[in-house]
């Protein structure tokens, strides 16, 4: 092997080294900044006791970020949170919601009735406790007829 | 060090310039009024930091002890904010001049795209600098514009809990917002704006009118040549005083706005983000992904190419030359079109976004 072809052998060399070197600093500075630590609060949130919600009322619970209903077929919790961009919606006289951020109008089911808003409002799944607490699990969706039986 | 700051100072500029360098007219100095602002905001941005605490429980706290106990905090805290508009509206209109004069074309190509990408940072710095006075603007502001991150196809979600450290906004991303801000933007536009110096006198410094740039090198031309000290750096610390006594009496006169403290249950009707990013709220109206995503990623990477594209070489160094009168009526329209969607958004939406025939 002559001279400069080893001279570039060796250059070739060191350059995959600080690419491959690259590569690995950026994943592991993505890795690092995705850690699954949280210090916010917990997303399965406490509603209080059902006798909090009279037959055929809707309530928001702002630290779940809910509406809470109530029926005869049991309880169930809709998200407060846009699905546009994640402004809390605001409760009508009409029964419906709308959005202050962009205008997005839902139904009392929480529809899309207008406005840039691609997905009705989800229901989320409500659990009581040994002690007879309500709470909602916002990560994890139900259909719109599932109730959780109060008695 | 003497070496160092001596080095840096003695070589921003060549030692002697074009006489038409510095006329007014030939950049309205709007790249050393920003270079003034960043000053000023690196300045007081130390100063606030000794006073403020990155948490939700003391945040906010922390703007009412500048606003009513510490000395100068008031002030202080107003300089930064009007200082972090201007510099938006500075580099914005710099950048406008740059294109006009066809400053982008060759050998400019690598500055220009260094220009943009300091104009993004100059907006990452404003869009992380909003959320740490903690107030309701400040909270809603970001949550939106952080879901606007989600709207990205497949990186969405990923990219959001990146930028938030959580699933919402909260104590982790007011704390990522913070480092981001004081350290590792202002390191990366530092960075930026040294190379884009460097590249000014690298690549001939400012762009001339064809009738000067045909002669550059010749001896006529080289004789016309002065010294940058006293002609220019004169003219550039007259300018660094008037801007920051314009902006220290703006400061003294304004206060900055201090909402309510942030309350992530409540939505303000109508949540409105700062004037620069309201264009982009009015056009994400119609979609989260085509107005707040696809618009702005696609205006920055086609800034980004312009030069490889635009390689004729006519009617630089002139604000309307004939040659180039299709460009600038396409990129005026374009400037139109941001500021009156803007417009829109700052005047003509009222609660819940709603149209208003009178302004807002």
């Amino acid at each position: 092997m002559t001279s400069p072809e080893r001279r570039n052998f060796i250059w070739q060399i060191g350059t995959a080294a600080v690419a491959v070197l690259g590569v690995q600093s950026a994943w592991s500075t993505l890795r690092y900044a995705r850690a699954p630590v949280s210090y916010g609060p917990t997303r399965r949130r406490p509603l209080g006791q059902a006798s909090r919600f009279p037959r055929g009322s809707v309530v928001f619970v702002a630290d779940a970020g809910v509406f809470v209903s109530r029926d005869s077929a049991g309880i169930r919790a809709m998200s407060a949170t846009c699905t546009h961009l994640g402004c809390t919606v605001r409760a009508q006289a009409d029964g419906g919601f709308v959005c202050p951020c962009h205008g997005s109008r839902y139904d009392k089911s929480g529809v899309v009735l207008s406005g840039p808003a691609p997905a009705p409002l989800p229901f989320l799944r409500v659990q009581r406790d040994r002690g007879g607490r309500l709470q909602a699990d916002l990560d994890v969706p139900v259909p719109a007829d599932q109730r959780t039986d109060v008695g | 060090m003497r070496a160092v700051l001596s080095s840096l100072v003695l070589h921003v500029h060549a030692p002697k310039v074009r006489p038409a360098s510095l006329r007014l007219r030939a950049t309205w100095a709007l790249g050393l009024i920003s270079v003034v602002l960043l000053g000023l905001l690196t300045m007081t941005g130390i100063y606030l930091m000794f006073y403020y605490f990155p948490h939700p429980d003391a945040a906010w706290r922390s703007m009412k002890d500048l606003a009513f106990v510490v000395p100068f905090g008031r002030v202080t805290r107003n300089l930064h904010r009007w200082t972090a508009h201007g510099m938006v509206a500075l580099v914005t209109l710099h950048m406008i001049r740059v294109y006009l004069t066809g400053g982008y074309k060759r050998p400019r190509e690598a500055n220009w795209v260094a220009g943009v990408a300091l104009g993004v940072l100059t907006l990452a710095l404003s869009f992380t600098g909003y959320l740490l006075p903690w107030d309701q603007l400040a909270y809603w502001a970001v949550t939106v514009g952080a879901n606007m991150a989600a709207a990205v196809p497949w990186l969405g979600q990923p990219l959001r809990l990146l930028l938030l450290g959580d699933m919402s906004v909260g104590e982790a991303a007011l704390l990522r917002f913070y480092v981001l801000h004081c350290v590792v933007l202002p390191v990366a536009i530092f960075g930026l704006l040294a190379f884009h110096l460097f590249r000014v006198r690298k690549d001939g410094g400012l762009v001339v009118g064809q009738h000067a740039a045909a002669q550059i090198g010749t001896t006529t031309e080289s004789s016309k040549l002065i010294p940058a000290w006293p002609h220019l750096i004169y003219r550039e610390l007259v300018v660094a005083g008037l801007t920051t006594a314009a902006f220290l009496a703006l400061a003294l006169l304004l206060d900055a706005p201090l909402e309510p403290q942030a309350d992530p249950t409540r939505t303000p009707n109508p949540a409105k983000a700062p004037w620069y990013f309201l264009g982009i709220q009015e056009l994400a109206h119609s979609s989260a992904f085509w107005g707040g995503v696809f618009v702005p990623a696609a205006t920055v990477l086609g800034l980004m190419v312009l030069p490889y594209l635009d390689t004729s070489e006519q009617g630089l160094g002139l604000y309307y030359p004939r040659q180039r009168r299709v460009a600038i009526h396409i990129f005026l329209a374009g400037v139109a079109f941001f500021v009156g969607v803007t417009v829109i958004g700052t005047w003509f939406r009222g609660p819940a976004w709603q149209w208003m025939w009178w302004p807002y």
